[in-house]
């Protein structure tokens, strides 16, 4: 990818503008937070076209359902901002609505038809890294008049079609990236290729933006490039038998030796109405797995709030979701009973602090939400479709109070094969090309469920570079990265000035994508260690609004003294304090 | 003084030793070294080694001349020889000292350490500056102390 030297960039600020409707909408919330795990400063755009255009944002992003932000006649504007040197990412359907002479001078294609992709015989979206399979949605048939064909559909027999991704670049040198299929939706879909459409939004992002100076805030902290964590999922006070404990005990140890930490999905309480059975996690009986409990703590590990019983009505628990039953959901009065009922009992069995939750079987509503806000929990265990951090804001305050985390890499079911162990590997692969989080569930019902763990953990952890979080570690990174990306804003001149909100966690990176090498930092107007060339790791920022100043000219720091002078410094040392010692000593 | 010197001798090798360890892989926030988040303001060094990481060498480097003190052993000539020999120990404790910091780092890194594999960078050398020798930087003042520490210990050695 290439880099871009500041001396060429005029004044000015590095955003990113979104043009699409802001109803909730699968494809645009995927987008915002991509953007925002990215640490991409962006803004979905209000209308007002002149706005749009004088903004000179470094990359729009643009839907179809964003069009009509654009006035009457969007053409016009895509074409000015074009101009303007602004380079353009069109995700989906909607090319039809540009006409084809401003299609071909920006993106470098002709529009031929847009239909379903059954109609067109359209199985798989190939590119050079990754195929994205393609679902019952709609695709854009283009033909090429200047621009590179990124990508291409395949019907089932892998014959190529059409191109289903384009770049081009225009001749005001901004780049157009096109994608003929709704890039930003249908994740975590095609069980065999999960990510991959993700994986191509980012690249397509990254390649728009080549040719700009870009600063981002880097997903985890001190540069690093993934997060690694395990979740041993649905344990109980019931999980006292031998063969399981000894399993959990050698999976923790081989977790401690790499430093890794569990994080425990917890039920407090187990239940089997059917044989009267309720079992507490303080009662006598739940002693070894409380011990274990004790052991994944100390070894830095975390425990979730799985529920209360993992069960509703006459079930025995693990069975079904609890808050929603026959399709009707638990009041909040219940939830809230029954989520700070549980956090008391875990909290007092294992002595430590509950900050996450995770709902049975993901089912939560409003109510859960905030019964759980309420509990004081602070990281919300989800799924997503996402590999990225999601937020879930105060209705108050509109700030973070939860940060949800999502699984990502699945879970291993009873009587796993090798192949599973392969497939994740390649899910890893993938998540990591675009510092997706990794999360991985076992229950360690089996031998084949350790074996498989392990090896996906060290795989993830031979990638190097990985940060090995809990969960509460994660959520709370996550929620201070999320203030301090609030008042996120870049702008740029000869010096990169960045300006942040506050951040209690140390390490918060910058990243920066510039031909010339970081010389000088300054925090808060004091002086600040210059770790790299380009990226820049920060203290604690205490202050509500914090600018970072980045410089690229030489320091006039006294440059390293020649040989010459060091030789000579080492033979005067030398000769006056052996004379001196000669004397001293009484040497003749 | 014979055999006192080279039990001193090791006995500041191993604090230095200690303290470089100490400071490189514990003196750590979330796992980036003290040393590489903050800019000093005195002298370019760390507050924390001019106290009482200094002092507490030098109490080690001069612990001879201050046993002979309490005890009254040694004349004046004697006494002299004793400073100038702490003094090397001294300068020979804090140079090892600094000197293991960044070989730590540049063989032995911690995982999360930024500037894991570097030797000392431009940046990080105190007030005195570096110097480039066979490409490779060395902070000015182990010009100084390498050979006062080498010529004091020739001189006691051949008297």
């Amino acid at each position: 990818m290439r880099t871009y030297g500041l001396q060429e960039a005029k004044i000015g600020s590095f955003r990113i503008g979104v043009v699409a409707d802001e109803e909730p909408r699968e494809g645009l919330t995927h987008v915002r937070e991509l953007l925002e795990h990215l640490g991409y400063p962006y803004d979905i755009l209000q209308g007002g076209n002149q706005d749009i255009v004088q903004s000179r944002y470094a990359l729009l992003v643009i839907f179809e359902s964003g069009l009509h932000k654009l006035g009457e006649n969007p053409s016009s504007i895509i074409f000015a901002c074009a101009k303007k040197r602004t380079n353009l990412l069109w995700v989906g359907p909607g090319l039809g609505r540009i006409s084809q002479e401003i299609l071909a001078k920006v993106f470098g294609l002709r529009f031929v038809s847009e239909a379903s992709a059954d109609s067109y015989r359209v199985a798989y979206a190939s590119s050079s890294s990754t195929d994205a399979k393609i679902f019952d949605e709609v695709v854009v048939d283009v033909e090429l008049s200047g621009a590179r064909a990124e990508g291409f559909f395949l019907d089932t027999a892998s014959k190529r079609l059409f191109p289903s991704e384009t770049s081009f670049r225009h001749d005001a040198e901004g780049t157009a990236y096109f994608f003929a299929y709704d890039v930003s939706g249908w994740w975590n879909v095609d069980l065999d290729s999960p990510w991959s459409r993700p994986a191509r939004l980012v690249w397509a992002i990254g390649l728009t933006l080549s040719d700009v100076p870009t600063v981002t805030l880097r997903p985890y902290p001190r540069n690093l490039a993934s997060a690694f964590i395990c979740r041993i999922e649905d344990v109980d006070p019931l999980h006292t038998g031998s063969e399981w404990l000894s399993r959990a005990h050698r999976y923790l140890q081989e977790h401690i030796a790499r430093n890794v930490p569990l994080s425990v999905a917890l039920i407090p309480v187990h239940v089997d109405p059917g044989c009267g059975l309720e079992i507490p996690l303080e009662s006598d009986s739940a002693e070894p797995v409380r011990e274990w409990l004790r052991t994944v703590i100390e070894g830095r590990g975390a425990i979730i709030q799985h529920g209360y019983t993992h069960q509703h009505g006459t079930q025995r628990t693990g069975v079904g979701a609890e808050f929603i039953a026959n399709g009707t959901w638990t009041s909040y009065d219940d939830q809230t009973r029954r989520i700070s009922t549980g956090k008391v009992k875990i909290e007092h069995a294992l002595n430590t602090k509950v900050l996450a939750f995770e709902a049975p079987h993901y089912k939560l509503n409003e109510d859960t939400l905030r019964a759980v806000e309420k509990s004081g929990f602070r990281c919300l265990l989800d799924d997503s479709n996402s590999p990225f951090y999601g937020f879930r804001l105060s209705d108050a305050e509109a700030q973070a109070f939860l940060a949800a985390i999502p699984e990502t890499l699945g879970y291993i079911p009873l009587g796993s094969s090798a192949s599973l162990g392969n497939k994740l590997k390649k899910t890893v692969d993938q998540l990591f090309t675009f510092h997706g989080i990794l999360l991985l569930y076992n229950h360690l019902y089996d031998d084949a469920a350790f074996t498989i763990g392990l090896r996906t953990m060290e795989y993830a952890l031979g990638k190097g570079n990985v940060w090995t979080p809990n969960i509460n570690q994660m959520g709370r990174f996550a929620l201070e990265r999320a203030t301090a990306y609030k008042g996120f804003s870049v702008t740029y001149g000869s010096e990169i000035a960045v300006t942040m909100g506050s951040c209690s966690e140390r390490g918060l990176t910058l990243s920066v994508n510039s031909q010339e090498k970081i010389s000088r930092v300054q925090v808060n107007g004091k002086e600040w260690s210059v770790f790299s060339a380009n990226y820049v790791i920060l203290p604690e920022l205490s202050r509500p609004s914090n600018t970072v100043l980045i410089c690229f000219k030489e320091q006039p720091s006294p440059l390293p003294l020649s040989e010459l002078w060091g030789l000579g410094l080492l033979a005067v040392a030398s000769c006056t304090a052996f004379r001196f010692a000669k004397r001293t000593f009484g040497v003749g | 003084m014979r055999k006192e010197f080279p039990k001193n001798l090791v006995l500041c090798s191993t604090l230095a030793f200690f303290l470089s360890y100490f400071e490189y892989y514990y003196v750590a926030l979330d796992g980036v070294p003290y040393r590489e988040m903050y800019h000093f303001t005195v002298l370019n060094i760390p507050p924390y080694v001019l106290f009482p990481l200094a002092p507490a060498l030098a109490i080690v480097a001069f612990s001879p001349l201050i046993d002979d003190l309490l005890l009254h052993r040694a004349d004046w000539s004697q006494r002299n020889r004793m400073i100038v020999l702490g003094c090397a120990n001294l300068l020979f404790a804090v140079t090892l000292y600094d000197g293991l910091y960044y070989a730590f780092r540049s063989m032995f890194p911690l995982p999360t350490d930024p500037l894991a594999g570097f030797w000392i960078r431009r940046g990080e050398a105190s007030a005195l500056g570096a110097v480039n020798l066979l490409g490779v930087l060395w902070p000015t003042w182990y010009f100084v102390t390498i050979p006062v520490v080498i010529s004091v210990y020739v001189a006691y050695y051949i008297s």
